[in-house]
Parts: structure tokens; C-alpha cells; sequence
């Protein structure tokens, strides 16, 4: 505690104001500092203009300032959890673990629900309160080591493994909007590869009845009609995909046109999956039956609003794509302005 | 014009910069705190208190002041003086002091010329 000083009351604003910073400081150094910040208020009360006491005391504990400030100029510690240097190092990591880290645990979420046999509202709950909470989680844990990190090593020289930036580690051009080969091979396998799918799935799909007759996944009845449509909308996209790549980048009518196709896509097979025309119902009645599940039960229900699931699901992806394809559009115009 | 926003800032920054030289200039005699801060305002060094005293124990803690308790008067008073490494590197912070502000002068110098 402190001395008893001849002449000092305990409750004057002086003496409040010197125990608020000395409870801010380490004990060893506590008894000096205070000693000398009591005179040194005194010697400063003394020397202002005000005639009563009380009011030169009140400025000069005003011009001292907040006793916390002053508390921590005295320890020299940072005002800061992070620092300049370590915040980019921070903030990069930070970004990249919320936007890996938090779709992969939702989904899971999502799926491991969805499997044991919780209903679509129920798994679609747990999903969005695991969304909210992993990014929580996140950023405490990855402030706080930072922070104990800035605290510890001074805050200088943290090599976190990445060494230091040079102009080798700047971003490669890939940022450009130019469509190359690489993009029209990859957009033309997709498409075959889906076309080999659908083909495969009709005459060798593992799944079997009890008979011992393999089952297709979709509908066979597709294949008196409607999978010709669904080939011809693929045949399209082929054709959408050469064009890009013969156009060299995006433009306004390239995205136009793959916003269409991805529509028609949408439109077709969503139409199908809401019929129950897409899934083939003895696809389904083949895994009831070896699932042990009632089909009037909860996971019947899913596999019937399996229809909806499939035409968000694939809305979904058609919205990204289209909306990624304009956005290209515009990148690439305003660069050849 | 925006001269009033940023000017105060580069003010502070300029005499930030040569507050540790005028501390250990004038500590060639035993000071204390307060007493420092008026000599200094005297001499047109203006500097807050709350930034001095903490000042003062960095520097001690850094070798370049050295301090003792005088316990006389009512009052107990911390007395600064600058220490032998700080008379050190008063030296050299003047020496440099005296290269910037030759090469400014010059610089200064230089700009009114292709002013005029």
C-alpha cells in the first residue's frame, strides 16, 4: 500500500487518481512511480493560475489524461491486441480458415442430420447454428493467439514460416478474365463426362434389386424423351464453351448465353425432379427397402421434397455460374477501356 | 485549404523526434520532473506531461539517466541527471541533429531559389 504522506487525505481527487494508476502497475515499480506522480501533481497544482485548490487540481488531472493511458505509458505496453506487423499476416489467415473452415463443417452438419433421419427444417437448423458458431469460434481462437503472439515476441521479427514477401510471391496473371485452352478442355470433359454418367447409370448401376436386376438411378422413362432434351441442352453448352473459347475472354453475349443454357437446364430437369419423373421411384423403393425405412416415415418425406432439394440445389449452381460469367463480362470490358 | 487537420500532426511529429535530445541536453544538471517540464516550456520545448515522466523512466531504464530520491523537503523529489552513456549519445544525436539540419537548410535553401 502506499506511505502515509503528512497532508494528504485519502479520498481527494489527487489520491483517487494516483491509486487508479497505481493498481495499473506492476508492484515492483508501483511505490516509486507513485511517489514521485503525488509530488509531481503537487508541484503542478502549485503552479496553475486557478485560485482555489480544488479547481487547479481538477485540470491537472485533466491535462494528465486518463489513468489508464498514462498507467500503460509507464509499462510500455501495446494499446493494441495486434500490431501493423502481424495484423496482415492475421487477417489473411483468419479469411482463409472462415471460408474453408465454415461451408465444410455446415455441410457436414447438414449431411450427418439429413442421414439420421432428422427432418428438413430440423437439419437445416443445426446447419445455419453451425454456421453462426464455427466462425465464431474461429476468430476468438485465432485473435487470441495472435495476440498472445504480439505480446510475446515483441511483436518484430515473427517469421510465421512464410519468410518474407518478395515480388516472386506476387498473384500470377491468372486473374485475368482470358478464357485458354485449359478452361475449354476442362468446360468439354465436364460435359462428356456427364454424358457418360448418364449413359453408364442406365445399364450398370450398382445398385440391385432383390432379383438380382440392376436399377437405374434416374428414370428409365427419361430415355423415351426427355434425356434427349437433356443431351441436346449439353450439346448446347458444348457449343457455348467452343465460342468462349474462340472469343478469347468473356463478353456480354457469351454470358447471356450461358446464363440461357443453364436456365433451360434448370427448367428441364427441375420440372422432372418436382414430377418425380428424374429419381427412378424403384431406385427408391430399392433402398427403403434396404434401408429399413418405412416409405410413409420422415426420410420418405425427404426423398419426396428430394425433388425441391434438387432443383435449389442445382438453381443454386446455374445462379453462381451465370452471375460468375457476367461479372467476367463486365471485368473483362472494363479492361479494355 | 486542409492546413489546419494535418499541420498539428506533423508539428507533433517533428517535435517528437526532439524531445529525447532536449531531456538529456537539459539534464546536465540534476532536475526533477516538474521543475523539467517548466524549463523545458521556457525554452520553447513544448511537452506534455503525461508523455514526459513515463519518458524519464525509459530513459533511466535504458542507461542514459541516472536518478536518485531526495527526501529534504516535504515533498520527496526523484531527481534526473544524464548519465555518462547519455552524455554519449547526446553527443551523437546531436551530431546528427546538426547533419539534418544543414541538409534541410540547404534543401530548403535550393526550393526558394527555384521559387524565385
Amino acid at each position: 500500500m502506499t506511505t502515509h504522506n503528512p497532508g494528504v487525505a485519502t479520498d481527494t481527487l489527487a489520491e483517487r487518481y494516483v491509486q487508479e494508476v497505481a493498481r495499473r502497475l506492476p508492484e515492483k515499480q508501483r511505490k516509486d512511480i507513485t511517489d514521485e506522480l503525488r509530488t509531481t501533481i503537487a508541484d503542478m497544482v502549485d503552479g496553475r493560475p486557478e485560485a482555489r485548490a480544488a479547481e487547479a487540481e481538477h485540470a491537472v488531472l485533466a491535462e494528465l489524461g486518463d489513468p489508464a493511458l498514462l498507467a500503460a505509458q509507464y509499462r510500455d505496453r501495446p494499446m493494441y491486441l495486434i500490431g501493423p506487423e502481424l495484423f496482415p499476416a492475421y487477417w489473411n489467415l483468419l479469411k482463409l480458415l472462415l471460408t474453408i473452415v465454415t461451408p465444410i463443417v455446415a455441410a457436414a452438419v447438414l449431411l450427418a442430420e439429413l442421414l439420421s433421419q432428422a427432418t428438413i427444417g430440423a437439419a437445416i437448423g443445426s446447419a445455419v447454428v453451425a454456421a453462426i458458431q464455427v466462425p465464431a469460434h474461429i476468430g476468438f481462437w485465432v485473435t487470441v493467439v495472435f495476440a498472445v503472439i504480439e505480446r510475446t515476441s515483441g511483436g518484430h521479427d515473427v517469421d510465421l514460416g512464410e519468410g518474407k514477401w518478395t515480388p516472386d510471391k506476387l498473384p500470377e496473371r491468372a486473374k485475368s478474365t482470358q478464357i485458354g485452352l485449359g478452361e475449354l478442355i476442362g468446360g468439354l470433359a465436364v460435359i462428356v463426362v456427364t454424358v457418360a454418367f448418364l449413359v453408364w447409370q442406365r445399364y450398370s448401376f450398382p445398385v440391385k434389386t432383390e432379383a438380382g436386376d440392376r436399377v437405374p438411378l434416374l428414370d428409365p422413362e427419361l430415355w423415351n424423351g426427355w434425356m434427349y432434351v437433356i443431351f441436346a441442352i449439353l450439346a448446347v453448352t458444348a457449343v457455348v464453351e467452343v465460342l468462349k473459347f474462340r472469343e478469347g475472354r468473356w463478353t456480354y453475349p457469351l454470358a447471356l448465353a450461358n446464363g440461357a443454357v443453364n436456365f433451360g437446364f434448370l427448367l428441364v430437369v427441375g420440372w422432372l425432379a418436382v414430377q418425380e419423373r428424374l429419381v427412378n421411384q424403384e431406385f427408391l423403393d430399392v433402398v427403403a427397402a434396404h434401408t429399413d425405412v418405412e416409405r410413409g416415415s420422415n426420410t420418405e418425406t425427404w426423398f419426396t421434397v428430394n425433388g425441391w432439394i434438387i432443383v435449389v440445389v442445382i438453381g443454386a449452381l446455374m445462379v453462381w455460374d451465370t452471375v460468375e460469367g457476367l461479372v467476367k463480362a463486365r471485368q473483362a470490358q472494363a479492361l479494355t477501356k | 485549404m486542409n492546413e489546419d487537420d494535418s499541420l498539428p500532426g506533423h508539428i507533433q511529429e517533428l517535435r517528437r523526434g526532439t524531445v529525447v535530445m532536449a531531456c538529456l541536453a537539459t539534464l546536465a544538471q540534476p532536475r526533477y520532473g516538474y521543475a523539467l517540464l517548466e524549463t523545458l516550456s521556457d525554452a520553447g520545448i513544448s511537452v506534455d506531461s503525461n508523455t514526459l515522466y513515463p519518458l524519464l523512466r525509459r530513459l533511466e531504464k535504458q542507461g542514459l539517466l541516472e536518478s536518485q530520491w531526495n527526501t529534504d523537503e516535504a515533498r520527496p523529489r526523484k531527481f534526473y541527471r544524464v548519465s555518462p552513456q547519455g552524455r554519449a549519445v547526446l553527443d551523437t544525436l546531436l551530431a546528427e541533429w546538426r547533419n539534418l539540419n544543414t541538409a534541410i537548410e540547404s534543401m530548403a535553401l535550393g526550393a526558394d531559389n527555384d521559387h524565385a
